[in-house]
């Protein structure tokens, strides 16, 4: 694996996620701290002599819960990527890893007012690859899908076994393009990534995907 | 009275309680989870101060404020950020933001600074209606 090629790529990512994670964390907060106060001014308005409503407080513990939930499956998300960095090659269940990655780009999907659907297929697709770079350029793939997706604006991504390999496809991309060099992806750096993680990367015109090969093993 | 805001960020649970906490220190106040929708409250009401969030979906906070500013230069908005860079900053403020603020929000320093938006926006609409008159009269020529 050569790191030094796709180190610097792979730290942008790791960058890009962990600053994505602190705005939602600090938004979450942001929430808490609203309800927290808001006890806090009913508490007063009630030492004041206005009694307070017992559904009002339901009301904000509701809601307090709700933030702690998503704050929960952040933190979950964050530590299970922090961790892929831990070993170079591990095995990974290939419809987990999709559904982490989209967990991860939740934000990116909501900034851009973009739907993301996973389509897993039920049996499990176990692949040996490096768990990072493969996030990486998984990320990488539904952000160009999500820029370049068909109105109505929801990217599908499904996975396939076929198997020595494993396919991703990311669609439905929309019809703007004469040919594929029009789309200019993979750029310089998915190439990079894809050379590394022995994988390739087509434009299919026809089912207006972006398609992702993998090896089941890296190694072989 | 109390001074009329307008809160714009796409996290509904936020907006509602502190549009609640606003009210109960007698602010009159405006929700809007979406920044065009916002726009065109700006177009159709006057605000004290607006209280816009940096980062939301359809509409980045910059951009809202250079909206928001183009179809009322005198209004005074507060920007909201989950990260108050420096860089941010200078960039809001070279837009014309009245403040910064980072989240989670402290409501005193809120409220402070919505009276400091509130009490420069007179100044800028008397020194506008002062000017009117002045070329009003200066036209006419007495």
């Amino acid at each position: 694996m050569p790191f030094k090629l796709v180190g610097e790529i792979g730290l942008k990512f790791f960058g890009k996620i962990s600053a994505s994670i602190s705005h939602e964390i600090k938004n979450i907060m942001a929430i808490i701290n609203e309800n927290a106060g808001l006890i806090e001014d009913l508490t007063l308005m009630s030492e004041k002599g206005i009694p307070i409503d017992p559904e009002r407080l339901k009301n904000i513990s509701a809601k307090i819960i709700k933030q702690v939930a998503r704050a929960d499956t952040i933190l979950k998300n964050m530590n299970k990527f922090a961790h892929s960095i831990d070993e170079p090659f591990g095995q990974i269940e290939l419809g987990e890893l999709i559904s982490l990655v989209c967990g991860l780009s939740a934000r990116f999907a909501s900034m851009k007012g973009v739907n993301v659907e996973v389509n897993n297929i039920k049996t499990p697709i176990i692949i040996i690859t490096n768990p990072f770079f493969m996030q990486t350029i998984i990320f990488r793939c539904i952000n160009f899908t999500m820029d370049n997706c068909e109105k109505g604006k929801t990217v599908f991504i499904t996975s396939k076994d076929n198997g020595n390999s494993a396919t991703i496809a990311f669609g439905k991309l929309r019809e703007f393009f004469e040919s594929k060099e029009n789309l200019n992806f993979p750029q310089k750096e998915e190439k990079i990534l894809l050379n590394a993680l022995k994988s390739e990367m087509i434009l299919s015109l026809d089912t207006k995907e972006l398609i992702l090969n993998i090896p089941k093993d890296i190694n072989k | 009275m109390g001074e009329k805001v307008l809160l714009i960020d796409d996290e509904k649970d936020f907006i509602e309680t502190l549009a609640e906490r606003m009210k109960n220190r007698g602010m009159k106040v405006s929700t809007s989870t979406s920044p065009i929708e916002a726009l065109k409250k700006v177009e159709n009401e006057d605000f004290d101060a607006v209280v816009l969030d940096l980062m939301m979906p359809e509409m980045d906070g910059i951009k809202a404020l250079t909206a928001i500013r183009e179809k009322n230069p005198q209004m005074q908005v507060i920007l909201l950020t989950g990260h108050a860079t420096i860089e941010k900053g200078i960039e809001a403020m070279k837009l014309g933001a009245a403040d910064f603020l980072e989240k989670p929000i402290d409501i005193a320093k809120l409220s402070e600074k919505i009276k400091t938006a509130q009490a420069k926006k007179m100044i800028l609409v008397e020194k506008g209606a002062e000017e009117k008159i002045k070329n009003i009269l200066g036209g006419k020529g007495w």
